[in-house]
């Protein structure tokens, strides 16, 4: 890899200097590339009081070619499946070069506040979401508080 | 002030400026009435002073005036918006003098004022002040620049990556949907293969050729920092691997392997990623997930099937583990290889179809048809927003309904005063 573009570097360097709020993406110590990445649940959402971890990678092509992020965290979600795979249409054909990480994980970020069980990842979460939203915010609530406290 | 006829003499003020301002600005004005017919918003967009010359114009934006009960004693409210190739300090400091001059008008019609003075502002500013969207850079009186006819604006070098990105992208599909359909019996519908503007994806045309000759810019070329890793970036860390570890404890990280297994499916050859990827295990997946989403072509191309892994029983088409790296270099990939498998390509005509990927629970085909995401409702990156606010497009996104008629085709031209190169 001939060093790593200066966009990369520049990004990098504001994510740190200006974090987004309730958002943390800090560069591996050995890759450069790949990003640790820590996602405070919105206020609001059953996600609310979680902390998820994801991980971010900017392939080669970046800011070709969008960046690939996995939720680590478990999270119970009509949009994300249990790999932690995410279906968002900026990570895939809506990509643009225009986009940041930081604009990637703000979407992120409100995938969380508005769960979309039209477009379904996880098919079991979608439908019980569609079927009964009262019980999957409840299930999410669980989840939140099962896998994704920060402290404790 | 709040009697009738003092509203009645207010009302008739600002028809009469309205009035006036057609007489001179020569044109039909945006103006919005309320039921009464009394004027309550007024909308222009304003360009550079430079003698009719759209070409000369190198940015814009649109004025937005509303109109209290009582203008003009009431200062009217002053916003500016789908600024093009304009930064925030430009449009801080205008909205600053707007205002001044709003309250030095108090009491007198001000809305011609505040053109001439935006104007002005505009035309003292004609280049952009931004930065490059692409490269992130600002631009330098060096650079050689390129805007589009929505008026933003990037370093021709960056723009001409951008396409020739784009372009190996669409060979790609096209090599592909060869490989699928050999006989060239194609019952999909074409995808519309244009350049689409990176911010807000307004078709845009581009004079490639002249934009490949432009020098990468000055900026790029000339930055040296790298990035430190301070005290702050350590205790980031540490703080963040302590969470995972406390969330690992509580069962509450995906257990990949454990949930490959569930899946029935096999994955081990993708444990052999290229070494710089290799202190990130976990990221394997990822590639998974980049090859899987795209994947029911595969259904369709023998010719893909990848001979790098274990087939496996039982498993549907989408989750066969493949191996993939980075491409080192863009626009090639080689198929099949056990050491050098490359990642296929996301093309976004295979994506778009299947926005329901892999997924063990049934195969509801019925959303296959509609990949619709959330974030699509804006077609723009989802601007900075505090939590549980619903997504909207940022200001860039909304529509220009009012965006002039600007030059025909993004061009290669230096602005005024610019060397030309």
């Amino acid at each position: 890899m001939a060093g790593l573009p200066r966009r990369i570097i520049k990004e990098t360097q504001r994510l740190m200097a200006e974090p987004v709020p309730g958002i943390s993406a800090v560069p591996d110590e050995q890759n450069a590339r790949y990003f640790h990445v820590v996602v405070a649940g919105p206020e609001g959402s059953p996600f609310e009081g979680g902390v998820f971890k994801l991980e971010l990678f900017l392939p080669e092509e970046y800011p070709m070619s969008a960046p690939k992020v996995r939720f680590m965290t478990k999270i119970y979600h009509p949009n994300i499946d249990k790999l932690g795979r995410i279906c968002l249409d900026i990570l895939k054909d809506k990509w643009s070069p225009a986009l940041q990480i930081r604009t990637v994980l703000l979407s992120i970020q409100a995938l969380l506040s508005a769960p979309n069980p039209d477009d379904p990842l996880a098919n079991d979460v979608a439908e019980l979401w569609k079927v009964n939203e009262v019980e999957a915010i409840r299930n999410a609530r669980e989840w939140t508080r099962t896998y994704a406290m920060g402290n404790i | 002030m709040n009697n009738g006829n003092a509203h009645n003499e207010s009302d008739q003020s600002v028809l009469e400026e309205i009035e006036a301002l057609k007489a001179i600005l020569f044109s039909e004005l945006d103006v919005t009435y309320s039921p009464s017919g009394r004027p309550i918003e007024f909308r222009h967009t304003l360009y550079p002073s430079t003698a009719d010359d759209a070409n000369q114009h190198y940015v814009c934006l649109t004025l937005v005036m509303k109109f209290p009960a009582g203008y003009p004693d009431q200062p009217p409210s002053v916003n500016l918006k789908n600024p093009r190739g304009l930064g925030d300090d430009f449009l801080a400091n205008a909205l600053k003098l707007c205002n001044e001059k709003c309250k030095d008008f108090s009491g007198s019609p001000v809305i011609y004022e505040i053109i001439e003075l935006l104007r002005e502002c505009l035309t003292n500013s004609n280049r952009p002040t931004g930065h490059c969207t692409i490269c992130l850079f600002d631009f330098h009186p060096d650079d050689v620049f390129t805007y589009t006819p929505c008026y933003h604006h990037f370093h021709s070098h960056c723009l001409s990556r951008f396409c020739e990105s784009m372009q190996t992208q669409w060979k790609e599909e096209d090599d592909q949907e060869t490989a699928n359909n050999p006989r060239g019996s194609n019952w999909k519908e074409k995808k519309t293969k244009q350049f689409t503007c990176p911010v807000c994806r307004e078709v845009i045309n581009v004079e490639l050729a002249s934009l490949k000759l432009a020098p990468p810019p000055h900026e790029v070329e000339n930055f040296q920092e790298e990035f430190s890793k301070d005290a702050k970036f350590a205790a980031w860390r540490k703080e963040m691997d302590k969470q995972y570890h406390r969330q690992k404890t509580r069962g509450g990280i995906i257990d990949k392997d454990m949930e490959d297994s569930r899946f029935l499916v096999v994955t081990e050859n993708t444990a052999a990623t290229s070494p710089s990827t290799a202190e990130t295990p976990s990221l394997t997946t990822e590639e998974i997930v980049q090859q899987s989403q795209s994947q029911p072509e595969i259904k369709a191309a023998p010719v893909q099937a990848p001979s790098t892994s274990k087939p496996v029983a039982s498993r549907p088409d989408w989750s066969r583990p493949q191996q993939h790296n980075r491409r080192p270099v863009r626009g090639k990939w080689i198929r099949s290889s056990d050491s050098n498998g490359k990642e296929r390509p996301v093309p976004a005509q295979n994506i778009a179809r299947p926005s329901n990927p892999p997924n063990r629970q049934s195969s509801n085909e019925k959303h296959n048809s509609q990949p619709r995401h959330r974030a699509e409702e804006s077609t723009l990156p989802v601007a900075e927003r505090p939590y549980g606010t619903a997504p909207h497009p940022p200001p860039a996104a909304r529509s220009n309904g009012t965006a002039p008629h600007p030059p025909s085709a993004a061009q290669v031209r230096p602005p005024p005063g610019f060397a030309p190169r």
